[in-house]
């Protein structure tokens, strides 16, 4: 009876352990799932195409007035939305309730009727001109108000000093662009009505002066002028496009182009006013940016290839204008060819998806690098740095104003027949598509196309760049260099540590190596980042004379010990190597350091940082691959080390035995038998380090300069996928486009371990299937 | 125990291994083997035998140096090979390896080809020519009477090999180094009857041309094979003589116990 219960009892600690140690399993199991389900989650939605809907839609025309509206826009909150109609008054709308709110009429404007208005990017300032010649601002202003219970908003206008004279004629202004400075004085641009252009400026005290621009009589169809007041842009019937400088007033051409085979029929600088946005008659929209060009000169007799990749030849004296790519900062620059600036000139980088008809109106938006084109086929949203568009509204009646709304998350179009349109714009990445991932991107103010990383500036206007290439290529750089510093000396030691020293040596060496594991690798960073990187920087010949001094010293001892007979060599067979080789190791290294300054000077003009970059261009970076070569190494010495000892120490003695018998030597019975039958080991050792190197986070962090390029130079830094995540993540508001490009890289980091693993196990079982049946 | 040499020795240059006063201590005082005096002659089978733990093994083992390996051991004595002394400073090992063959107890191939398996050897000591190390490896795989078996697949792995085939290998590798004495530690203790049989045939063979040395538990394999047979016991060798003369009228009690099975 008792031995069934007992029996019982076991039956029951069995199942119960059974359960238990599947439930840790399947817990294990869920997590990992769980956390790569919600990487990807918040990766996802970096590849959502924006989505606008109409939100809600008022009859402006009738329920404020029935007189044409000029500017239209809305609050933060898009609670309210305001007309700037053809008399002059600014009427409010409630876009929840479509109720009139208020109307303010500007005094100033009494009997006098508005013909052309345009509105700022990041205000609700606005230019206007009037049917008499007369031009002036006004700006529309919302107060939000928490202190209640709920929110209230408070609408004002403020409207300009004084209007002043745009034509002496007092014939109606057709076109207006208008800037306003940040010491409060403002820049009109007027096209007047017999085709002529002014440029008018006012300070804030009121003086005021008028200065015609020469477009050369062409038609002016369209106007639009930098935020900064710095340049005025005008296009023309005929297709073509003037760039005037007006930074001191007098409008000076600085060039002109031709943008279409069409008229223009609208222009906007977006955000940041580097892209000038040209919209044609044809329904065309075209992204410009301003690039700077120099004049290059081939003054020799032979024909020069200047850039090979962009095929510019030049002939023996020719002279060209072309981008100005750094030619003149590169190696190899031939001394024949010279250079002059030659300015900016505006390029054409991206074409968007066409309208069906005449583009009318453009309206950037004041958070990003989108903007919105409006024509008789509708509303199209656009994004600059992608390149891509998406239609936002379809058949929109008539020519419509249309604006963004503050935070940028909505459009305000209103249409001919009056009717005011809110569409709620959810843009989710419109920054982030595949190919500004992984593909060259000619990003504002570039020379061309180009990886570049570079996720955040310090306002709106900055355009990010998202190109995850330079980190990706860091950390393969970080992990290669770490892995040309580590592998070899790792294996080795284990090599030596396994084969060939005493037992005694080898009870020490090895926890203290593994101890080298424990280290933290912020103590391991942060040594290397300000101890190691400035010593290297101080004593970088040193450095270079030692990795020829050490083998030098090895080299002459072993001739030495070989010109010595047999009979009178000492004996080191007895594994007492490692006594005489460490004076030798440290006579080598003193004699390295100590020749350095010498040989510094001697050779090298007394600075080997400059010589470097003479003649090879090689930038020397205090925080390079070198200091992270050693450093990462140092995290990983230990444990390919440790891995690959053990697998080395595992080979049966049996094998080693029958190496002996057979006469081969201790060094041969290593290299000949026992590594080859340890390789599944020490080739999964070897992965496990770069499993380690590829994730290393605060070493890569602390001792690389962090700079996101793409150069092998091992004189400069770089910054590892783990270091991006480490650096930006502060950085990234949750939701952003960078947050969940920072999710990406992690995947992508995942990604690659997983790669890395899968591969070492693979070749591993074969290599084990091979080597290791005994 | 004063042990008489029974066995009366020929003209010097018949010895291939003479061994005087041979003391061997392994952690440097547990002592294995007693002021051992032997004579081994050259191209015949010797066979030590005794009951586990005598010693046998470790005498083998100092022959070509093998317990140079193991640490804290030491030997007082000589052992001259061919009237040299291999312990003297300045032998290298190599080259008394190269002279001293040895086969193992558990065949031991590298996990190579066969081929490389035999060239082992050969190629340690800088053979490179791939002609010589083919008619090394013939003439060693037929001397170990491995050929007919293998040489239609000299280069799969050895592994792959059965049991007594991979002794026989082992023997084979062994001969490719062109030894003049073969040390042989219970090669077929781990094999069946039918591998048992064929290794002592290639022993019968080689013996032609080499000094074996054979350590073995098998008595019946000791009398059949074996010219000259040693008894050791608790370290000590307490009697050496002609293979007949052991099994049938051995002079000393133990040695009789021990072979008519009364310990063991």
């Amino acid at each position: 009876m008792g031995s069934d219960k007992h029996e019982k009892i076991v039956l029951l600690k069995d199942r119960f352990a059974r359960y238990l140690i599947t439930a840790g399993g399947v817990t294990v199991i869920l997590s990992v799932a769980a956390i790569m389900l919600f990487i990807f989650i918040e990766m996802v939605p970096l590849f959502y195409a924006p989505e606008a809907a109409i939100s809600s839609q008022w009859a402006a025309g009738q329920r404020l007035s029935p007189v044409a509206g000029m500017a239209v826009g809305a609050d933060e909150y898009r609670e309210t939305a305001f007309r700037l109609n053809e008399t002059g008054a600014v009427d409010f709308l409630s876009l929840k309730t479509g109720e009139a709110l208020k109307s303010i009429p500007n005094p100033a404007l009494a009997g006098k009727k508005i013909t052309a208005a345009s509105r700022a990017v990041k205000s609700n300032w606005i230019a206007f001109g009037t049917a008499d010649g007369m031009a002036g601002s006004t700006e529309v202003r919302f107060a939000a108000d928490f202190s209640g219970a709920a929110r209230t908003i408070t609408q004002s206008v403020r409207n300009g000093e004084q209007l002043y004279q745009a034509d002496p004629a007092r014939r109606p202004v057709r076109i207006i662009a208008g800037a306003l400075g940040e010491d409060g004085g403002i820049r009109i641009a007027a096209v007047k009505d017999d085709g002529g252009l002014v440029l008018l400026t006012a300070g804030e005290s009121g003086d005021s002066n008028i200065a015609p621009a020469s477009a050369g009589g062409a038609r002016i169809t369209a106007l639009a002028m930098k935020s900064t007041g710095r340049q005025l842009i005008a296009g023309a019937a005929d297709g073509m496009v003037y760039v005037f400088d007006i930074e001191n007033g007098q409008p000076r051409t600085a060039e002109n182009f031709k943008a279409s085979a069409a008229g223009i029929t609208a222009l906007r600088f977006l955000n940041g006013d580097e892209t000038l946005v040209i919209g044609d008659e044809k329904g065309d929209v075209a992204g410009w940016f301003s690039v700077r060009h120099i004049i290059a000169k081939n003054g020799g007799a032979k024909k020069m290839t200047l850039d090979r990749a962009h095929g510019i030849v030049l002939k023996p004296g020719e002279e060209r204008e072309v981008i100005d790519r750094n030619y003149a900062g590169q190696r190899g620059a031939d001394p024949d060819v010279s250079f002059a600036p030659a300015g900016m000139r505006y390029l054409k980088v991206r074409g968007f998806a066409s309208h069906g008809a005449a583009v009318t109106a453009i309206a950037p938006s004041p958070r990003n690098k989108g903007f919105v084109t409006a024509a008789a086929d509708g509303l199209t949203y656009h994004y600059i740095t992608t390149g891509k568009s998406y239609p936002v509204a379809p058949q929109q009646d008539g020519k419509p104003l249309v604006a963004f709304a503050p935070k940028s998350d909505g459009i305000i179009a209103l249409a001919g027949d009056g009717v005011l349109y809110d569409y709620a714009l959810t843009a989710y990445h419109p920054d982030v598509t595949f190919n500004t991932l992984f593909s060259k991107v000619w990003y504002e103010g570039y020379p061309g196309p180009a990886h570049v990383w570079q996720s955040t500036g310090g306002t709106d206007e900055f355009e990010p760049k998202f190109s995850l290439w330079p980190l990706i290529f860091g950390t393969l750089k970080g992990t290669l260099y770490a892995m040309l510093f580590s592998v070899p000396i790792a294996l080795l030691g284990a090599l030596y540590l396994s084969q060939l020293a005493p037992v005694r040596l080898r009870n020490i060496v090895k926890p203290v190596i593994e101890l080298m594991a424990a280290i933290p690798s912020v103590v391991v960073g942060f040594l290397a980042g300000l101890w190691l990187s400035p010593l290297m920087d101080r004593h970088l010949m040193a450095f270079f004379m030692v990795l020829f001094s050490l083998p030098a010293a090895w080299f002459v001892f072993v001739a030495i010990m070989w010109a010595v007979p047999w009979h009178k060599r000492p004996d080191i067979s007895g594994h007492y190597e490692l006594l005489y080789l460490l004076p030798v190791l440290a006579a080598g290294l003193g004699l390295g350091v100590a020749l350095a300054p010498a040989v510094e000077a001697g050779l090298f003009g007394g600075d080997i940082k400059g010589w470097l970059y003479q003649a090879f261009t090689l930038a020397y970076d205090p925080r390079n691959c070198v200091v992270v070569g050693f450093a990462l190494g140092f995290a990983v010495i230990p444990i390919i080390f440790t891995i690959a000892e053990d697998a080395l120490t595992a080979v049966p003695p049996s094998l080693t035995s029958a190496s002996f018998a057979l006469a081969a030597s201790r060094w041969q019975t290593a290299i000949h038998v026992v590594l080859p039958a340890a390789s599944p080991g020490i080739f999964a050792a070897i992965m496990l380090g770069l499993g380690r190197a590829v994730g290393e986070t605060m070493i890569v962090l602390m001792a690389t300069g962090n700079t996101p390029i793409m150069d092998w130079s091992i004189f400069n830094g770089m910054r590892a996928m783990s270091a991006a995540i480490a650096v930006e993540m502060p950085e990234a508001p949750v939701g952003g486009s960078l947050y969940r490009i920072l999710f990406l890289v992690g995947f992508i980091l995942f990604i690659f371990t997983f790669a890395i693993n899968t591969l070492a196990g693979l070749i591993s079982n074969r290599l084990r299937r091979k080597y290791s049946r005994f | 125990m004063d042990i008489p040499m029974t066995a009366p020795m020929d003209a010097a240059g018949d010895v291939a291994v003479h061994v005087r006063k041979l003391s061997f201590y392994y952690n440097q005082s547990q002592q294995a083997l007693y002021d051992i005096n032997m004579d081994i002659r050259r191209q015949k089978v010797t066979a030590f035998i005794g009951p586990s733990g005598c010693g046998k093994s470790t005498l083998l083992r100092c022959f070509n140096r093998m317990n140079d390996v193991i640490l804290n051991t030491r030997m007082e004595g000589d052992i001259l090979i061919n009237g040299s002394d291999i312990y003297k400073e300045g032998v290298r090992l190599e080259a008394l390896r190269k002279r001293v063959g040895m086969v193992f107890q558990r065949s031991n191939p590298f996990p190579m080809s066969i081929f490389d398996n035999i060239a082992f050897g050969p190629r340690m000591r800088g053979m490179k020519d791939k002609a010589v190390l083919g008619e090394i490896v013939e003439r060693s795989l037929k001397q170990a009477d491995l050929w007919k078996e293998v040489k239609d697949r000299l280069g799969k792995s050895a592994l792959d090999l059965s049991g007594g085939q991979q002794q026989r290998l082992c023997i084979a590798r062994t001969l490719a180094n062109d030894p003049e004495i073969i040390l042989m530690d219970e090669p077929a203790s781990a094999l069946d009857p039918i591998s048992t049989a064929k290794i002592e045939e290639t022993i019968q063979v080689l013996k032609e041309q080499y000094t074996i040395v054979i350590v073995t538990h098998n008595l019946q394999q000791a009398a059949r094979c074996s010219d000259y047979t040693a008894f050791f016991y608790m370290g000590k060798l307490l009697e050496m003589n002609v293979t007949g003369r052991i099994f049938q009228k051995p002079s000393v009690k133990d040695t009789e116990d021990y072979i008519t099975g009364k310990f063991g």
